[in-house]
């Protein structure tokens, strides 16, 4: 498998609920929001190494209760693959221009700074659209005022992105079988490239009609309310948790800032 | 039949596929458990089971387009995972089960001669071998046309000439007849004979339809189930024997039942064409 297709592999992952079971995943999706929130506005604000470090820590062990290590570990490499050649280069130019060891110190810390801040803001997200059922999104994002057309068009257009990068890798590889990428000539490239995305954007097409048909015909969007036959039970653990991840995030800021 | 190009080595290997001991897993379980199996020369495979038990995926694995987690897969003695892909070209005809991640030319001729052409292949031996194919398909009066106007059964020919436009020694074929009426059907088991009767090329077809049991009675068959193959042998002896059907969430085509009810020996060859043909009338002329 080449690069592209490992990206695309990872990437159509990240947005997959896949995880029904464990602590998380039963939690309710307004404690998991204020969760993702919490960490997202920490990430954000606190500028402290150690706090952002121990925040990751207690995501990962969050994490750990719903999605098993090695999901966990390839999100990790992925995220890892994706930032390792900036930070590379960065740490290579400060090396080169700047003679002072406490302003090669300190750069590399910032960089450590920025380095947590998106992995803690990416695993939040990750824990979220993992252990969240899409429908759950889609009601949850209802409950607070917006109409649940868009909602679930939301949450329809993250399964997509995923389905993509999947055709993706497959039209490449028929293609290819095909004899595609043999001729290296400049037409012969551009040639490559419609080979590869005529066929995505038509299958493309063709899901998102099948949708909108299957979606139509079943009255979607006929009526700007709506009721819900399952209703997931805002449990006594939901209170403990999200007051329990509010009142530490105030504390960590206060302390912080 | 026009002969296979120069473009292929000419002596044919045997067998031309070998699976050994594949495993393979998307995510946590193993959709394909242990299996094993050899295409030779001269073979047509028919690979049935319910939907799920993973045919496409054991096609892609053949294909060289998934890498199993266990186990090799050898086309020509040579590991599939480290072929050039130029010799995948030449030697591997892939028709997936969605025609529309084929389609991006704007006249079908150009897109059935796709392949003959990133080959390097003379213009003229290329139109007629394209016009062979299209005859035999019935697709001729397409050729001019956009293929995005295409039906699905329209679209699914045009990939399958595609696909074995310049006969490759090994075709993989994944639900080819999806989409197709009873006589489309024929004329595809036709051409499939031909290429190999006349030039020896080697023949997976992964479907759920049993039509193509009672028009490929000579065929080899592997039934899937959960990823495991639970039998193997001749589609004749599993017709006289169906259980095994029945056991997959299959059944037998309509032409044995009523071969059996009417007492008619359709293992006698003669015999049982006939009954085909009245058959065919019949359901030709019902989907009309
Ligand atoms: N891209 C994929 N990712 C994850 N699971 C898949 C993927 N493709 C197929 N599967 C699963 O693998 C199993 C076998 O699928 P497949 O080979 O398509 O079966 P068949 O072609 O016999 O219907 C099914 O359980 C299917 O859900
Ligand atoms: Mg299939």
């Amino acid at each position: 498998m080449s690069l592209t297709n490992i990206y695309l592999k990872i990437f159509s992952q990240i947005f997959v609920y896949h995880s029904e079971e464990g602590f998380l995943a039963k939690l309710h999706p307004s404690s998991k929001t204020v969760l993702l929130f919490v960490c997202t506005v920490l990430a954000i604000l606190c500028t402290r190494v150690e706090v952002l470090l121990l925040t990751l820590a207690t995501l990962i062990i969050l994490a750990s209760t719903s999605i098993n290590l090695k999901r966990i570990s390839s999100i990790f490499i992925s995220l890892a693959m994706f930032i390792a050649p900036m930070v590379f280069f960065m740490i290579i130019y400060i090396a080169i221009s700047c003679r002072s060891l406490y302003r090669l110190a300190e750069t590399t810390l910032s960089i450590t700074i920025a380095m947590s801040r998106l992995a803690v803001i990416s695993i939040a997200f990750y824990i979220f659209f993992a252990t969240t059922k899409p429908q759950s999104i889609a009601r949850a994002l209802n409950k607070l005022g917006i109409p649940y057309k868009y909602g679930y068009g939301f949450v329809i257009s993250l399964r997509l992105l995923s389905i993509l990068s999947n055709d993706l890798i497959e039209i490449m590889s028929i293609q290819k079988l095909r004899g595609l990428n043999i001729g290296n000539n400049f037409l012969n490239k551009i040639k490559n490239y419609l080979a590869v995305f005529i066929p995505l954007a038509i299958s493309t097409l063709n899901r998102v009609d099948e949708i909108t048909v299957s979606l139509e015909v079943k009255g979607f969007g006929l009526k700007d309310k709506r009721s819900y036959l399952y209703v997931e039970p805002f449990r006594f653990t939901d209170t403990i948790f999200s007051s329990l991840c509010i009142a530490l995030a105030i504390a960590t800021l206060y302390f912080c800032i | 039949m026009i002969s296979r190009g120069d473009y292929v080595d000419s002596d044919v290997c045997d067998p031309v596929a070998v699976v050994d001991s594949v495993w393979f897993r998307y995510e946590e379980d193993y959709v394909l458990k242990n299996i094993a199996f050899e295409v030779l020369r001269k073979d047509i495979v028919v690979v049935m089971g319910p939907n799920g038990s993973g045919k496409s995926t054991l096609l892609k694995i053949l294909a060289g387009i998934l890498k199993p987690q266990r186990g090799e897969v050898y086309i020509c003695g040579k590991n599939v995972n480290e072929m050039q892909s130029t010799d995948l070209t030449k030697y591997i005809g892939f028709v997936h089960q969605n025609p529309w991640f084929y389609i991006f030319n704007l006249k079908v001729y150009d897109e059935i001669s796709f392949t003959l052409r990133n080959l390097g292949v003379n213009e003229n031996i290329i139109a007629e071998n394209v016009l062979e194919i299209a005859t035999e398909l019935d697709i001729v009066d397409l050729l001019d046309k956009s293929p995005f106007t295409l039906s699905e059964g329209e679209a699914r020919r045009v990939v399958i000439a595609s696909a074995v436009v310049h006969k490759p020694l090994l075709l993989l074929m994944d639900e080819p007849t999806a989409g197709l009426d009873y006589n489309n059907k024929k004329k595809f088991i036709g051409i499939i004979r031909r290429l190999n009767k006349v030039l020896g090329t080697a023949i997976v077809i992964a479907t759920h339809d049993i039509d193509i049991l009672a028009i490929l009675g000579e065929a080899k068959i592997v039934v899937m189930n959960r990823g495991e193959i639970v039998y193997r042998g001749y589609v004749g002896d599993i017709l006289s024997n169906p259980k095994i059907l029945i056991e997959n969430s299959l059944s037998i085509p309509v032409e044995i039942e009523i071969a059996k009810m009417l007492g008619i020996n359709w293992r006698n060859l003669e015999n049982f064409n006939n009954l085909i043909a009245e058959v065919g009338k019949i359901k030709g002329s019902l989907c009309r």
